[in-house]
């Protein structure tokens, strides 16, 4: 009967991931926040469903009731930590946190397949990792000075990598540990983090040669004391995240190009000088060359990955226990076992989005060092993910690392957390941006609006001219080509002026005073402005534009609202004084592009 | 200037709808950021690409490798499928319960199908291994899975139904006799074997009784394991005269102009070749040449007529020095020559001695390309998998090897073989209804002092319907031609057509 029943379920675990990959897909297209918060919340049902079918199945398989213990604990934890952000940080992204809830619902039950008593001392770690980092993106909002602390950065990081490769004992042949009260800690997993932090900092600014060779050396530490610590998949993200971030950076495919190119020459050294690295590329290229020895690690892994065909075994009905370092390394070879290799492809998906989700983030900021940091991340963990499942199914040579939230492991759980921690402070500083966007766009939106109006009513007036305001008309179009050229003129603040506001000038007559106005709250535009046509409108009659001495004339019969003054009009009007606040505000932060 | 009024208002409006003003700044500043981003989903696609390819294409070959242990695991939840033959009835291998649930293998036909079939026992082999998986998967209806399920019984494996045909094969070993050597019968248009015969065969029902005897030293050199036709390396003799035939037709151009006087030796170069029993031939054109299998022809040919490349392209072509990835073991057939070599060894390598070494398949494969206009298929062992009530899971057909000659080539070449039949070598077939054409061969080995010589014969049936290839080997059967091969061949040919 339990059989029949796990056969059953197998279908049913793919259905809710196909279905919570597809939510997590049209949430990121979604604007309407209704129709997001529909998704978000469908999301996370589909979460609870999963991991309720799951761990049912394995209690009956089992009846080890200490499947319902986890479970009970998983809930907690996923209730817990959606109200916990929806009270602490009304502003958080609610899909990146599901996501986050999926891929760790995922872990868990495969972890507890494996083994309940690292599942039980994951569960804790990643609850007590969380409950810490929720202070995390208060302190990324609030904390400006973590922006300029680049040689900290580094020094720590060095001195973490460096120190543990000095005194701390090589474990599994490549890692990095220190155990601290049982736990141990794999310092190349912080280190990512500062690692990041550094990068961002030193070229938040400027990116010039000079601070582009100080990076470079300096991450060339870090991904050196990694190499000879054996820690390649390690090294390798670092690096990639390093060639990212300066090529977002610089803009520059140069040091892409010289990045790769060095990569290339330092690979060849490396495999010439370490015989384990040999033997990595060794076994990937034909692993039955060894089967006893090195190559049967990864072959095991594939007749896992390859046991349960599309739609898997079924959950305990596989034998991902043969798989060695199923917890860890090879996770997702046990997954596809009993998940089917159809799940597995869903949950790159997921992985997919959970890396999309990031980079969105990171492409809405303005400020640059938040948005290096935010595409860093983003970077180390696709690679992480590309590294480790191209590893286990020997699409690439293994590098010996962990499937983010997947994964069995202290420190790599834990800073993953961190990370997306981070990552939520960065979209709430996104969101409070945003807000004052939105209120920017809406008082411009409304301007021209205000604009178009006055305008439409110009054009009425106009036709009651005579044809001696016809020069006026094509004149009027020069002085903004004028303007344009000015626009070009570095300062993004007279770029800004510039576009803005070209729509007022076209109509010469009364509505250009308010720009006058706003003009002054900028300062280099101004005097453009003067040169244009707008001060006539003050004198409300006749008025000699210097350089141009166009004698204009406004007529008597115009409608109402264009007789008005200025100081009738400016009511009318936004308030510009603010507006013109917001527009400093915002140019400051263009200014760091 | 009604029109200078409209195009400034257009510009108006094109201005008005200017949005948040940064955008186009924006947007060049994050251009790299949508590049990086690309590049990544782009990985992510290719893992999802991968592992799709991972499933259709590597899975098979990990599910059957001899070390996956997993297999051993799966049949402790399914008892493993029949071995049947081409009529889905006459069982070759099967599992039978004894009454405390003890499961054994056994092989109703022994040392018949040995070869093909294979064994479990130290490793496996033959169709045992390489269908392993699909041996112990269970595609039985609903029904009985769920009620195995519910009994907690184990799950009957799926059948795989083969393509031999069970009398020809019974005939192909009557043919052979005590003699070694090889029999393989490939239908000629789908490349299914119908007869995989090898001899000194062993039985798979003793294997563990008889392991120690069958890999003792003084054993082994007899070859019992081996499957002389997809793994014997023989040297083809004059069957390879076909292969020559071909690469002077590309050479040449035509047959129509070639003419010889044989005199029963050819000398070139201080090295002599004499034809088969010191005959000589007299007035030859290419067709009495082949029918009469004239060493010393095809000697002229090779180092006189035909370009060196040519030769070494066309026997590459016809998949010498290649590999295939049967169903059961196969070795690949060797074939060295180079524009640098020594007319020594280019005439004695246009009669197929030489450093030429074919298997009886490869042989098999050439012929069906000449029967079937020019297609080579490859040989195929397995027709269906049908679950244990007999519905069909999954049909396999045969896959072609390659168009390894034009159909004009092999028209001409055709003819040529029917000559051989009806006026020469292989005579004795003449009578046969079912219109063979073929070629026969000699092939001395070892020391040629001793004048010991396998047998060959390789041929094809022309009914129109159904018709097979035929290649048969008798080691030392050319030996004071005690058993020529075509013999064998003639038994075949009457019992499938017949």
């Amino acid at each position: 009967m339990t059989e029949i029943l796990v056969q059953i379920s197998k279908y049913v675990l793919l259905l809710l991931i196909v279905l919570f990959t597809m939510n997590a897909f049209l949430v990121m297209r979604a604007k309407d926040p209704e129709v997001r918060k529909r998704h978000t919340s469908s999301e996370i049902s589909l979460i609870i469903l999963f991991d309720i079918a799951a761990f049912l199945i394995m209690y009956l398989k089992t009846q080890e009731f200490r499947m319902l213990v986890i479970l009970a604990g998983l809930m907690i934890y996923i209730v817990l930590i959606q109200l916990l952000y929806r009270l602490f940080y009304k502003k958080a992204s609610v899909p990146l946190m599901n996501t986050m809830c999926m891929l760790l619902s995922v872990g868990f039950v495969i972890q507890s397949r494996l083994d309940l008593d690292t599942a039980y001392k994951q569960l804790i770690i990643t609850a007590v990792s969380s409950l810490f980092c929720l202070i995390i993106p208060a302190f990324i909002r609030r904390v400006k000075v973590m922006r300029n602390l680049s040689w900290f950065y580094a020094i720590l990081g060095i001195l973490l990598l460096g120190g543990v490769f000095a005194l701390g004992r090589v474990y599994g042949g490549a890692n990095l540990n220190v155990e601290i009260g049982g736990i141990s800690f794999q310092f190349s997993e912080f280190v990512k983090i500062t690692f990041v932090f550094f990068i961002a900092s030193m070229l938040k600014e400027t990116a010039t040669f000079r601070q582009v060779i100080r990076v470079s050396v300096l991450a060339a530490i870090h991904v050196g004391i990694l190499v000879i610590s054996r820690d390649l998949g390690a090294a390798l993200i670092y690096f990639v995240a390093y060639i990212v971030m300066v090529y977002v950076a610089t803009k520059n495919v140069g040091y892409v190009a010289l990045g790769l190119g060095g990569m290339a020459a330092a690979s060849v050294v490396a495999y010439r000088l370490f015989a384990h690295i040999r033997v990595r590329v060794q076994v990937w290229k034909d692993p039955f060359q060894d089967y006893e020895g090195t190559g049967y690690q990864i072959i095991q892994a594939l007749f896992g990955v390859c046991a349960g065909g599309w739609f898997g075994t079924g959950l305990f009905n596989g034998n991902p226990e043969m798989i060695p370092l199923a917890k860890q390394d090879f996770t997702y070879a046990a997954i596809c076992e009993e998940f089917g290799i159809l799940f597995g492809i869903f949950l790159i998906l997921i992985c997919m989005s959970m890396y999309l989700q990031i980079v969105s983030i990171s492409t809405k900021l303005s400020n640059r060092f938040y948005r290096l940091v935010s595409i860093g991340l983003g970077t180390e963990y696709a690679f992480q993910v590309f590294l480790t499942i191209g590893g286990t199914t020997k699409f690439i040579p293994m590098t010996g690392i962990t499937l983010p939230l997947v994964s069995y492991g202290g420190s790599s759980i834990m800073c993953t957390i961190i990370m997306l921690s981070i990552i939520q402070g960065l979209y709430m500083m996104r969101e409070d941006e945003g807000e004052e966007k939105e209120l920017l766009q809406e008082i411009i939106r409304r301007q021209n609006e205000k604009e178009r109006e006055i305008n439409e009513r110009k054009a009425y007036g106009r036709r009651s001219r005579t044809m001696a305001v016809s020069p006026d008309a094509s004149g009027s179009a020069r002085p903004r080509r004028g303007r344009r050229a000015a626009g070009r003129d570095k300062t993004p603040v007279n770029q800004y002026a510039g576009r803005g506001t070209a729509p007022v000038n076209q109509y010469v007559g009364g509505a250009t005073a308010p720009i006058n106005q706003y003009g002054g709250g900028t300062t280099a535009p101004v005097n453009q402005y003067a040169g244009g046509a707008t001060a006539p409108v003050r004198q409300a009659g006749t008025e000699s534009v210097p350089g141009r001495s166009v004698k204009r004339r406004i007529p008597e019969d115009l409608p109402e609202a264009l007789q008005m003054t200025p100081n009738e009009l400016e009511k009318e009007m936004p308030d510009f004084e603010e507006l013109s606040r917001k527009i400093q505000d915002e140019t400051e932060k263009s200014l760091n592009y | 200037m009604k029109s200078s009024q409209e195009k400034s208002r257009m510009k108006q409006k094109k201005a008005s709808t200017t949005e948040y003003p940064s955008e186009k700044q924006q947007k060049k500043a994050l251009r790299p950021y949508r590049i990086v981003s690309f590049l990544s989903v782009f990985l992510f696609i290719g893992l999802i690409c991968y592992m799709i390819y991972f499933q259709t294409q590597m899975s098979a070959e990990l599910l059957n490798s001899p070390y996956n242990k997993r297999t051993e695991a799966l049949a402790e939840k399914i008892v493993r499928g029949s071995i049947l033959a081409s009529d889905g009835t006459t069982v070759l291998a099967e599992t039978n319960l004894d009454s405390e649930g003890n499961e054994t293998r056994s092989y109703p036909y022994g040392s018949l199908y040995a070869h093909t079939v294979g064994y479990l026992d130290y490793g496996s082999s033959g169709l045992e291994q390489s269908q392993n998986s699909r041996l112990l998967t269970s595609h039985a209806d609903l029904q009985q899975q769920v009620a195995s399920d519910l009994f907690e019984e184990k799950k009957p494996g799926d059948n795989v139904v083969t393509t031999l045909d069970a009398s020809l094969q019974q005939t192909a070993k009557d043919a052979l006799g005590s003699y070694h050597g090889a029999v393989f019968v490939m239908d000629q248009t789908t490349g299914d074997v119908l007869v995989d015969y090898s001899n000194p065969s062993y039985d798979p029902n003793t294997i563990v009784d008889d392991w120690e005897w069958l890999t003792s030293e003084e054993n082994e050199s007899s070859g019992v394991f081996m499957n002389r036709a997809t793994q014997g390396l023989y040297p083809p003799g004059s069957t390879f005269k076909v292969v020559t035939a071909l690469a002077y037709l590309r050479s040449v151009g035509s047959f129509e102009n070639f003419h010889y006087t044989c005199t029963g030796e050819y000398e070139q170069k201080g090295f002599t070749i004499h034809c088969a029993s010191g005959a000589a031939h007299g007035e030859e054109d290419f067709t009495d040449a082949m029918a009469n299998s004239c060493n010393c022809a095809f000697a002229y040919m090779a180092t006189e007529l035909i370009k060196r490349g040519d030769l070494i392209q066309t026997a590459n072509g016809l998949k010498f020095n290649q590999s295939f990835s049967l169903d059961i073991p196969s070795t690949k057939s060797r074939f060295t020559l180079e524009k640098s070599s020594p007319d020594q060894l280019t005439m004695q390598t246009g009669i197929g001695q030489g450093n030429t070494l074919a298997t009886p398949m490869e042989m098999c494969m050439i012929l069906d390309a000449v029967a079937n206009g020019g297609k080579m298929m490859q040989p195929n062992f397995v027709k269906r998998i049908e679950n244990a009530q007999g519905a069909v899971v999954r049909t396999i057909s045969g896959k072609m090897a390659g168009s390894v000659m034009s159909e004009s080539e092999a028209a001409a070449i055709d003819e040529t073989l029917h000559a051989v039949v009806s006026s020469g070598t292989a005579s004795g077939l003449s009578d046969l209804s079912c219109d063979p054409a073929g070629k026969t061969g000699t092939a001395q080995y070892g020391d040629v002092s001793q004048g010991r010589a396998h047998s060959w014969f390789a041929g094809y049936s022309n009914t129109g319907s159904n018709d097979i290839v035929v290649t048969v080997l008798v080691e030392d059967g050319g030996t004071d031609n005690q058993f020529p091969a075509w013999q064998a061949a003639r038994r075949i040919f009457s019992a499938y057509f017949d």
